[in-house]
């Protein structure tokens, strides 16, 4: 257990200063929207502030890259793979370091966002208002939010395995980490497919979504099946397994 | 201790080793000498686990090199392998949560010899105080076996010196190997029992460094020089 929380720390400590710039550009870019009230159109005002939330995606496939490439760059490869530990407690170490970094940094632009334009956020669902009342949305964001949550654990699970991969040749690993990142996408979309019909007994659940017709929120319930998020879990998990295995077994340091 | 039968790793533009056969005993300082791209890392790599022999086989206390025997193998690389950010103290609370042969109470004794303090940031060190941490780090651990890979590469005297000091006062006769390579023999001739000359990925001598000098009426630096000079 000691040796987890060292190298918590240590993945924390060392990524730090990637998550202050991303906290740091975002709230820059909340505050000089802010600067703006009143003379650009709220609806504007509100639309680019949900910028950091896109720019996140890119931070995170920086930041899952970063984790694993810095140890290489300053040499420090050596001291992590002469250590006596599982492969699964670095990587997963590593994985659990991008995973929390994220949930934190959502959390803090959540936060920065609703602050800073909390009057023009009220303003715009004004007349949804009484349909949020009714808590539809309780039940449904948990399960969107877990559905989304998957697959971005498995997206970082992905780019994880295919920095793994890509150490494993001499030459154009960037071009290699790419080249896996996409093929392994397109093997777990392939081989999920292949498992979930064995799933199909696993139970369905419902996602309530709302849309918007003639001028009323309406919502409309989708039954969606778990398979093939069991399926590609169990795929993206196999892969990852794969990863930890040539970290142990096949990298080397020339 | 360590066995090593018909070692061969072939990197994409050179063949490293070729074909090494080597038994490492307990209880000596082995001196692995040969001039640069002799192989000499490679083979240390191999036995800490970092490498993968393409031909051969390597067996570090009868297992073949990898987790178990990571455990029981200390290894200091000739480059700046610990995180730069953190400090001396960070950086043995980091690698003591990692070994169960950490001795806890030999790394203040060992730091305060080296004119080391935790406090320290490691990117603030000089390159001498670097080494000689890495050498605290790897000298304070129970184990069998030390590999030591340059220890003494572009340091002054003073660092130097301290090193070799360090080496024969930590080394434990009775129960430890050290192996240690280098291309600056003469500060360290008086460490070895056995010395090992490696030249293109092959073993060009092996024997004991007494013998040797016995043998050819010259000090293991001046043999090293007539050999590779």
């Amino acid at each position: 257990m000691k040796a987890f929380w060292q190298l918590l720390r240590k993945e924390l400590l060392a990524q730090r200063w990637a998550v202050g710039i991303l906290l740091g550009l975002s709230f820059v870019w909340h505050l000089l929207l802010y600067s703006k009230i009143g003379i650009w159109y709220p609806q504007a005002i509100l639309s680019l502030g949900l910028i950091p939330f896109f720019f996140i995606h890119l931070w995170i496939l920086w930041i899952s890259i970063q984790v694993y490439r810095t140890e290489w760059a300053e040499d420090t490869a050596y001291l992590l793979l002469s250590l006596p530990v599982s492969s699964w407690l670095i990587t997963g170490v590593k994985l659990l370091t991008v995973v929390l970094y994220t949930c934190f940094s959502l959390l803090v632009i959540a936060a920065s966002y609703f602050t800073f334009f909390r009057g023009e956020i009220i303003s715009a669902i004004q007349p949804y208002l009484m349909y949020l009342e009714t808590g539809w949305y309780k039940r449904d964001l948990i399960n969107i939010g877990l559905i989304l949550f998957i697959f971005f654990v498995g997206s970082i699970m992905l780019i994880h395995f295919s920095y793994i991969c890509s150490r494993m040749v001499n030459r154009l690993r960037g071009l290699v980490l790419i080249w896996v990142f996409l093929l392994s996408n397109w093997v777990c979309s392939q081989l999920a497919n292949l498992i979930e019909p064995l799933l199909n007994w696993l139970p369905t659940f419902g996602v309530d979504l709302p849309y918007v017709e003639f001028g009323n929120l309406m919502l409309r319930e989708y039954r969606i099946p778990s398979s093939p998020f069991v399926s590609y879990i169990l795929v993206v998990f196999g892969l990852f397994a794969l990863g930890n295995w040539l970290w142990e077994k096949q990298i080397e340091l020339a | 201790m360590v066995e090593i039968t018909g070692l061969v790793k072939v990197y994409p533009d050179t063949r490293a080793l070729d074909g090494i056969d080597l038994t490492i005993d307990s209880g000596k300082i082995y001196g692995l000498l040969g001039p640069n791209g002799s192989g000499k890392s490679t083979l240390l790599k191999c036995i800490a686990g970092l490498l993968r022999p393409d031909q051969g086989q390597i067996k570090v206390f009868g297992q073949r090199p990898g987790r178990v025997t990571k455990a029981k193998v200390a290894y200091l690389p000739e480059i700046d392998y610990l995180y730069r950010w953190m400090t001396i103290g960070e950086i043995i609370n980091f690698v003591a949560a990692m070994y169960p042969d950490w001795r806890e109470d030999k790394v203040d004794e060992l730091l305060k010899n080296m004119n080391l303090t935790k406090e320290q940031k490691i990117n603030s060190l000089s390159k001498g105080m670097r080494a000689r941490l890495k050498l605290v780090i790897a000298m304070a651990r129970e184990t069998e076996l030390v590999l030591l890979d340059e220890p003494l590469s572009g340091l002054d005297p003073s660092s130097r010196g301290k090193i070799v000091d360090m080496i024969l006062s930590e080394f434990r006769s009775e129960r430890q190997s050290v192996i240690l390579s280098t291309h600056e023999v003469g500060e360290t001739e008086n460490l070895y029992d056995e010395v090992i000359f490696l030249d293109k990925g092959t073993i060009r001598i092996m024997d004991q460094a007494e013998k040797l000098r016995q043998n050819h009426g010259l000090s293991i630096n001046d043999l090293f020089r007539e050999v590779f000079l």
